[in-house]
């Protein structure tokens, strides 16, 4: 559990068996660090695979993909129908101060970090 | 019943610059000519809606190009285009447009275009206002947004023309450009046009879209909307070239209509056809009535 806004072992099952998420995925081993405000959580991979969620601090550089933003920024993200610029990650992160690391990793699974906000939002709006 | 879309494509050969270049065009409709350009590392097929509106195509003549390096168009044949890196050109970008209308004897075309397009339009009411009655910007400003323009080739090559990145990420970026009103399924199809494109394409088209389009107020001031009238549209979720910054062109080119579109991104005429149509119809209603 995670006093954040949003817990990432929530959506554990729709990481390991959403058909577009996995394969986005593929080949993937390293972490992604996603920091809301101040709580920090971790999905490690292995060649595709969801090994671990942690809810614990952990370096930027041990993480190949890194998003941070505040709180405020994150609401607006997970709206149903976000606000002008608050669309997706890459809008944020030009228009509103979203951190995203610049990295091959970051490009390459841009579509795998797309498809986890659809699923991050549709949860955050009561869904699945 | 065989169903079949309105559409004829067909290629030609145009000579710019003293290469010759194959280029794919499709047109739908009859009446006054709708040159109509494509965004940056994308193709015509973004037009298949309009080209199949009859609201449009019954007064129109609907012609939609595939720029050189892009969609059926080929690099030229017999350049050695392998060996030098690829980069869209103000130059290039007015050339296509111009040998096209000349090459089809049109007389005096509407042009349209969307993102680097929409810069076009512009650009071509700047340069070209004795060869055509009027320009279309939708998603057009003087310049791109600054946030990108900052990043700089080096920047724009990391992300858009990366060994270690595959295409598929250049759809995915698109979705910052994309509006979340927008159905999903014309979302993904505008991302999978993206995905298409050839290798540093995208990238290289970003140069004129985000350096070698650069029009100075002076010269915006200059345009003459009496020769060649400019309408502007740009949707209010698309960052790159916000409502705000077509609003600074608006408010120094003399004559010039622009209008913000709700719940429209960077792709309106692809994203949101039937939303775009509501403000796009007005305009050629007012083109034919003069």
């Amino acid at each position: 559990m995670t006093d954040s806004i949003f817990d990432f072992n929530s959506i554990e099952n729709k990481l390991n068996t959403d058909p577009e998420f996995a394969r986005e995925m593929r080949y993937f081993s390293g972490n992604i660090k996603i920091e809301i405000e101040t709580n920090v959580q971790s999905l490690s991979y292995d060649n595709g695979k969801l090994i671990e969620i942690k809810n614990n601090s952990i370096s930027d550089e041990e993480c190949k993909i890194v998003i941070k933003g505040n709180k405020d920024l994150w609401i607006n993200m997970l709206a149903e129908k976000p606000k002008p610029f608050y669309q997706c990650l890459q809008s944020t992160a030009v228009k509103h101060g979203l951190y995203m690391n610049v990295s091959n990793e970051t490009f390459a699974y841009l579509p795998a970090l797309n498809r986890l906000m659809q699923l991050m939002r549709h949860k955050y709006n009561g869904g699945n | 019943m065989v169903k079949h879309d309105p559409i004829k494509g067909q290629y030609i050969y145009l000579n710019v610059d003293g290469t010759e270049y194959r280029v794919y065009y499709e047109e739908a409709g009859s009446g006054i000519p709708l040159l109509v350009g494509h965004t940056a590392g994308s193709d015509g097929r973004q037009y298949r809606h309009l080209l199949c509106d009859s609201d449009v195509t019954d007064n129109f003549r609907c012609i939609a190009f595939d720029l050189p390096f892009h969609g059926k168009s080929l690099p030229p044949y017999g350049k050695k285009w392998w060996a030098e890196e690829y980069n869209m050109t103000k130059k290039l970008m007015m050339d296509f447009p111009n040998i096209l209308s000349k090459e089809l004897e049109l007389d005096r075309p509407v042009y349209m275009g969307q993102s680097m397009g929409g810069h076009l339009a512009i650009d071509l009411a700047s340069n070209y206002p004795d060869d055509y009655r009027a320009t279309i910007a939708v998603e057009g400003a003087l310049r791109s947004a600054a946030e990108y323009v900052e990043v700089g080739m080096s920047g724009i090559r990391f992300e858009f023309d990366n060994p270690n990145v595959n295409r598929a990420s250049t759809g995915a970026a698109m979705m910052l450009n994309l509006s979340p009103h927008s159905a999903e399924e014309d979302v993904r199809e505008t991302q999978w046009m993206y995905m298409c494109g050839g290798p540093g394409v995208f990238a290289g088209d970003l140069f004129y879209y985000y350096y070698d389009h650069n029009v100075t107020p002076e010269e915006a001031s200059k345009i003459d909307t009496n020769k060649c009238m400019l309408y502007m549209l740009t949707g209010e979720y698309d960052p790159n070239t916000s409502p705000v910054d077509t609003q600074k062109a608006a408010d120094v080119i003399p004559g010039c209509k622009f209008e913000p579109m709700e719940k429209l991104g960077h792709f309106p005429i692809i994203e949101n056809y039937q939303q775009f149509k509501k403000y796009l119809l007005p305009i050629l209603e007012e083109i034919k009535s003069k």
